[in-house]
């Protein structure tokens, strides 16, 4: 059964993966056990086989979306302390920008990594993001941006993030087209990712440092 | 629908073998082969000063036995080709003197690990159907280094392959190798294990060699390929049209010949011709000219209803640069396109006559994207993309979708190392470039562990040969060196 869920994880199907993590529940797993014993390996595995060329984008989404799928059958019974997933990440892309696949591209990728993503969708008001960050509990923002002309609306995140002062505890990483290091180093965001495989790696250096 | 690409109309074709014809009924051929002469004369060429005069009615019947296609099968004899149709099968270019070394950053003579490691790359490399003895081993002596390139080919590599000889006493080692390979002269026939080249000489002269390599393949039911090579401005006309009238006429002597000495084998109608450079006096395998004919002679060897080949997909830069991945992918687009079935040139450089195995790597990427191409625009499902309007809009994205996930491994190729697709792939990635990361890929591919491909007695047999025509040369069999 355990396998069964890990394959059914891996093979991207959120129906048997939500099915067969209620089964092993009732048959009296720990929600603990099967989140750090199977899902979050499997997610891991997962990430692997996509750097290895193993696995493409849609089916590491998809893959995604099945341990979402599982979390939501044993997140309401997991004790707060044991909350395992790597990190807490708030995703978004910037307000005024109405782009959203890289965003997306980025949260499920941070998922595959086995981070707990919160996605703010498009459109997003700097307030917003700072304040899905303080209400999560998140240690690292993300935000994107297509255009050289919201990509300025990123500054402002990162003073009401100041304004918060959540600084030194919840890192900025800013991403998208027109974003460069040198913008992100500008505007006093700590990381830079010029595409969303980059972004998995770039998050974990932050939250290494934020943590 | 398959895609296709044709360059000269029907009436132009008919005008090419028609005149084609007159060449050989008028002018004839020069035939250096007594037993072949001999042959046609008797069943009513004429002679002219020397020169074979074909009539129209040999080429006919020639045309008529000849089969329209034949299939070829690996070294284990459970994989078959199809040789015919529109089917293309890519082949590494042969036969080069030189390779590039990666390591040493410059070309050398091939010695014999490089023959082995190029047998065991090809045997690796999926988009390639058929191995070549693509190499010459200068560490053997040069009347027995036909034989040999075979005797390491077959031991490295299950692919059916492309060869040919340099000596007249070649053929019958090489046809014991592969009769060894088949377990004897009926299953060699019944299942051709190799293709054998012949290649007249332009202006419209047969050697005794490539004859004899014509009419013992005939013989032993070897399939042959006969590569025609009039060097347009040169050995023949300066008009494109006019290099292809040549080279059909050449093509259609070899045929008969061919038919006449065994009626019904197998022959391909290929070619290696070229343009002349009027600035440096060389044969450019990459011009653009030189493609067009080749693409023009397959089309009317398809009309003349044989099996085609060409060499196309190769480059004449020195190693694997721009110039090498332009001219080689263009021209492997155009070949397939053009329904060649033998398309002779990966890993080919500079004229013919040097290999790189990073290019075949490359090479190989490429051919995998005229996969792509050739398998067209396929209607996957109906409606096409009305259904999944309400998820899209839902969603505002498809990634990871049924429906893109059932289909995206089939709709898009996924090239290795030829092609960079991260938007910023690092420093180090953007300096080293394609011919780099290909020469990693090689490393990694050769490194692998290697299973034997023939069995320990067709070993010892294939040694026991190899050591007597050494001997018979005066010469040692060399120990097999590999990566």
């Amino acid at each position: 059964m355990r396998e069964q869920l890990a394959n059914a994880l891996l093979s991207g199907d959120d129906i048997a993966t939500r099915d067969l993590t209620a089964t092993l529940l009732e048959q009296g797993e720990s929600p603990v056990g099967i989140l750090e014993d199977i899902l979050l390996p499997t997610i891991r595995k997962a990430g692997d086989l996509w750097e290895e060329g193993e696995l493409f984008i849609p089916e590491l989404l998809q893959a995604s979306a099945a341990l979402k799928a599982g979390l939501e059958v044993i997140k309401p019974l997991l004790p707060a302390s044991s909350e395992s997933m790597r990190g807490t990440i708030i995703v978004g892309t910037i307000q005024g920008d109405i782009h959203d696949i890289g965003k997306t591209l980025v949260a499920g990728m941070l998922e595959s990594a086995g981070h707990r993503v919160v996605d703010l969708g498009a459109d997003v008001s700097p307030q917003s993001f700072v304040g899905a960050a303080q209400r999560e509990a998140a240690q690292l923002i993300c935000i994107s941006a297509l255009l050289t002309t919201t990509m300025l609306n990123q500054e402002s995140v990162v003073t009401e993030r100041n304004n918060a002062a959540l600084q030194g505890r919840v890192g900025i990483l800013v991403g998208g087209a027109p974003v460069t290091r040198e913008w992100a180093d500008r505007i006093g965001a700590e990381g830079y990712a010029p595409d969303a495989f980059r972004a998995v790696q770039e998050a974990a250096r932050l939250l290494a440092i934020v943590q | 629908m398959t895609p296709s690409l044709r360059l000269l109309s029907p009436t132009t074709v008919g005008d090419v073998i028609d005149e084609a014809q007159t060449i050989l009924e008028t002018w004839g051929v020069w035939i250096e082969h007594e037993q072949a002469r001999a042959m046609l004369l008797e069943k009513g060429a004429k002679l002219k000063e020397n020169r074979v005069l074909i009539p129209r009615t040999l080429v006919d019947a020639a045309l008529e036995s000849a089969p329209s296609e034949f299939s070829l099968w690996d070294v284990t004899g459970a994989q078959e080709y199809v040789v015919g149709g529109d089917q293309f099968r890519f082949v590494p270019g042969s036969a080069a003197l030189e390779i590039w070394d990666d390591q040493k950053g410059k070309s050398r003579r091939a010695i014999t690990r490089d023959l082995v490691d190029l047998a065991r790359l090809v045997e690796k490399l999926e988009y390639l159907s058929f191995q070549s003895t693509s190499l010459i081993s200068s560490d053997v002596p040069e009347e027995l280094a036909d034989r040999y390139r075979l005797y390491l080919a077959l031991q490295f590599c299950r692919k059916p392959v492309v060869t040919g000889t340099f000596q007249e006493d070649a053929f019958p080692c090489m046809q014991m190798l592969l009769e060894i390979v088949r377990g004897g002269v009926r299953e060699l026939k019944d299942k051709p294990l190799a293709i054998f080249d012949c290649c007249p000489s332009a202006p419209l002269n047969w050697s005794r060699l490539t004859t004899d390599a014509l009419i013992r393949s005939s013989a032993a039911g070897i399939p042959a390929e006969l590569i025609s090579m009039p060097l347009a401005g040169a050995t023949g006309p300066v008009t494109l049209l006019g290099s292809i009238t040549q080279h059909c006429a050449e093509s259609l002597a070899g045929v008969v010949i061919h038919q006449t000495a065994k009626s019904g084998a197998p022959i391909v109608y290929g070619g290696s011709p070229s343009i002349m450079d009027m600035r440096h006096g060389t044969t450019p395998m990459g011009a653009v000219e030189t493609q067009m004919i080749d693409m023009a002679n397959a089309q009317i060897g398809k009309v003349l209803g044989l099996p085609t080949h060409a060499y196309m997909g190769l480059s004449d830069a020195p190693w694997p640069d721009y110039q090498a991945g332009a001219e080689s992918t263009m021209g492997a687009a155009l070949a397939a396109l053009s329904g060649i079935n033998v398309i002779s040139g990966p890993g080919m450089l500079k004229f013919e006559s040097r290999q790189s195995l990073a290019k075949l790597v490359l090479d190989n990427d490429s051919v995998g994207t005229v996969h792509r191409l050739l398998r067209g625009i396929e209607t996957r499902e109906q409606p096409m993309a009305l259904d999944l309007m309400e998820p899209l809009l839902s969603k505002g994205h498809l990634l990871n979708s049924g429906h893109t996930r059932k289909w995206f491994r089939e709709e898009f190729y996924f090239p290795g190392p030829s092609v960079e697709r991260r938007t910023d792939p690092g420093e180090e990635s953007d300096a080293r470039g394609a011919h780099a990361r290909a020469s990693d890929r090689v490393k990694k591919l050769l490194a692998e562990p290697r299973h034997p491909i023939l069995e320990p007695r067709m070993q010892a047999e294939f040694r026991k040969i190899m050591e007597r025509e050494f001997s018979r040369h005066g010469a040692s069999l060399p120990p097999i060196k590999e990566s």
